[in-house]
């Protein structure tokens, strides 16, 4: 066997090698906190898992705090498992959305809790949502939402 | 940064010893078997500690658990000690050779430790920033270790309370992290952040190997540089994934699978440990059960060729009574604890309208071609697939033959394969196609990309043209 590699191969690993680290330390700068603050709801929710009180795992009092004092909102909150998975089943259509538009309109405001994968998801929710509130007459505002945060805050 | 990261070290070592103990009688240089040590290690300690800590839950000895992987730790380690020293004495005098290549292989590992040195950059800006890892990290991998460790005696019944978490993965990677934060004995954030160096260092130290196995000297350090500079390699180490896992046993595995059938030196590992490893690909993630598959057929039809040696009946026995524990876990947990019904819906009805929906070809072989623009997205391949791909092709012009030819048919076959069954998976997904090609391509290709640096630099672009011949006798030790 050949005891020395081509001279190109190992010029052009070498080169590749330097390009990708540029790369690999740029993405890495790109770092940078907090975390989503949704995962502290993941978090709680799995203590509260261990009680067996699921639907209500999703916000301990503390949470339900710090989203009232962020977002002004009155504490109305859906059960977000049962919102992201009837989205997804139904394609962000059928009642769900309009029991959001609802509660918002009757309500202060509304909070939604939902796990949003992709901005994709999101968008769709919000153009769905956006198309029922302007179908009853009722002014939604957006406060926070962003994909992956799975936090979406809608004022009425 | 608390001092929990000593659990990591002390885990990591304890694998690397028992690793010492099991592994590399093929191996004849300190470098040589330093990489067996830090190839297999992690896989047999994850593999230890999960397996005992999952089946520990299972036979209802709950709380107990943590004596279990106690007790675990320390009969492996007795074990690994009274083995140790039955061990050949390391070649004093390795292989010679030109003044150009060592300065080539001076150059590479130079490389190597650069890179490594950035990982420990990376270690604590994820620490510091990100401290619950990526997407996938935090909202399945290291959530499921958080529920596990909290839940205790009562993860069973609750595992699948959450569908969005997909309960039904596989749990190597979450037993892992359980393990250690029981052996710590309280959360932290550095435990979950600091397993990916197990990872790491596994799926490089396996390349450099498995290269080393068949090219000149330096092209190891240099594919081991190679695979730790690619950006997505960097991007997923300490984002809490199981995907590196899975490309880091996948090479373990086919490094040992590769002397089974090669048969020209003794074999690094015994038949049972590249079984277990090929059961803790199952034990890591559903792709995982794919590609072990694919590493076990592809090596079987291998050793049926000119240059390499049929595994005796007991290799066959062997490798299959390692891969139990691990298939065995993955069935008890898919079948008793957390049924997710995923089969059921990729094989619905609208199957054949997805597969027969022209668009949907060309939007995934799209996806596919455009990882090989280098600036693509977030460049999260670099150069590395042009430089492999480039390698590759010309490469294939020269028509490969004898050990090279073997070596890239080991490991770049599966590859080839496995991409072509993820490209089936996607045009009949049930998710929204380009959402899913978004959010997993990248990570499947992971997976595979160690095999593909060795197939390469270990195969293809290596001048062999002596045949091996394979010992009779040879192999297993």
């Amino acid at each position: 066997m050949s005891r020395r590699p081509p001279t190109a191969v190992m010029a052009a690993i070498l080169l590749v090698f330097l390009v990708n680290s540029g790369v690999a330390v740029m993405l890495t700068r790109r770092l940078h906190g907090p975390q989503p603050a949704a995962l502290e709801r993941r978090y709680v929710g799995v203590r509260s898992e261990l009680a067996n009180v699921a639907r209500a795992a999703y916000v301990s009092d503390a949470r339900w705090r710090f989203l009232e004092a962020r977002f002004a909102v009155a504490p109305t909150i859906l059960d977000p498992g049962f919102v992201a998975r009837d989205l997804k089943a139904r394609t962000i259509t059928g009642f769900k959305i309009e029991e959001m538009v609802e509660t918002a309109a009757n309500q202060r405001g509304l909070i939604v809790l939902c796990d949003f994968k992709s901005r994709g998801g999101l968008d769709r929710f919000l153009a769905e949502l956006g198309t029922e509130a302007h179908r009853r007459g009722v002014e939604l505002r957006v406060r926070f939402a962003d994909a992956g945060l799975a936090l979406l805050a809608v004022g009425g | 940064m608390d001092a929990s990261i000593v659990v990591v070290l002390g885990v990591l070592g304890a694998g690397c010893l028992l690793a010492d103990a099991t592994v590399g009688r093929g191996e004849v240089t300190l470098v040589e078997r330093l990489l067996a040590d830090l190839a297999w290690g992690p896989a047999i300690v994850a593999g230890l500690l999960s397996l005992t800590g999952f089946a520990s839950l299972a036979v209802g000895l709950g709380q107990a658990g943590r004596g279990t992987l106690l007790a675990a730790l320390a009969v492996a380690g007795l074990v690994a000690a009274a083995k140790r020293r039955s061990r050949p004495p390391l070649d004093a005098s390795p292989p010679r050779s030109s003044a150009a290549g060592d300065r080539d292989a001076l150059l590479s590992w130079t490389a190597v430790v650069a890179v490594t040195a950035g990982y420990g950059w990376s270690f604590l800006r994820w620490l510091s920033q990100r401290p619950l890892g990526s997407w996938d990290g935090m909202g399945i991998w290291t959530y499921r270790a958080l529920q596990w460790f909290r839940a205790g005696d009562a993860f069973p019944s609750t595992i699948g309370l959450l569908v969005e978490s997909k309960p039904g993965y596989p749990l190597l990677v979450p037993g892992l992290v359980t393990a250690e934060l029981t052996l710590w004995g309280a959360e932290t954030t550095v435990i979950p952040v600091a397993t990916g160096w197990f990872w790491v260092l596994a799926a490089a130290a396996a390349t450099a190997l498995a290269v080393a196995r068949r090219a000149p000297a330096a092209v190891a350090p240099a594919a081991a540089a190679l695979l730790l500079s690619t950006p997505m390699v960097w991007n997923a180490a300490f984002g809490q994934g199981a995907d590196l896992a899975v490309a880091a046993l996948a090479v373990v595995a086919a490094l040992g699978l590769g002397d089974l059938v090669v048969g020209d030196r003794p074999a690094s590992a015994p038949a049972w440990l590249i079984g277990l490893v090929l059961g803790l690909m199952v034990w890591t993630k559903n792709e995982g059960a794919i590609l072990a598959s694919l590493l076990l057929v592809v090596a079987a039809v291998v050793a049926r060729g000119r240059l390499t040696r049929r595994p005796r009946w007991t290799d066959w026995l062997g490798l299959a009574i390692g891969a139990v524990p691990g298939i065995a876990a993955t069935v008890v947990l898919k079948t008793l604890w957390a049924t997710s019904g995923e089969v059921e819906r990729y094989l619905a009805p609208d199957l054949w309208s997805r597969l027969a929906d022209p668009s949907r070809w060309q939007t995934v072989a799209g996806a596919f071609a455009s990882r090989l623009v280098p600036w693509n997205g977030e460049a999260l391949w670099g150069g590395t697939l042009v430089l492999l791909g480039g390698l590759a092709a010309l490469a294939v012009v020269r028509r490969p033959a004898g050990g090279a030819a073997v070596a890239a048919a080991l490991f770049g076959a599966p590859v080839l394969l496995s991409l072509a069954i993820d490209a089936g998976i996607y045009l009949i997904t049930p998710e929204p196609l380009e959402w899913h090609l978004r959010t997993s391509l990248d990570r499947l290709g992971l997976q595979l990309l160690p095999l593909a640096v060795v197939a390469v630099l270990g195969g293809l672009v290596v001048s062999d043209p002596e045949p091996r011949t394979p010992k009779a006798g040879s192999g297993v030790p």
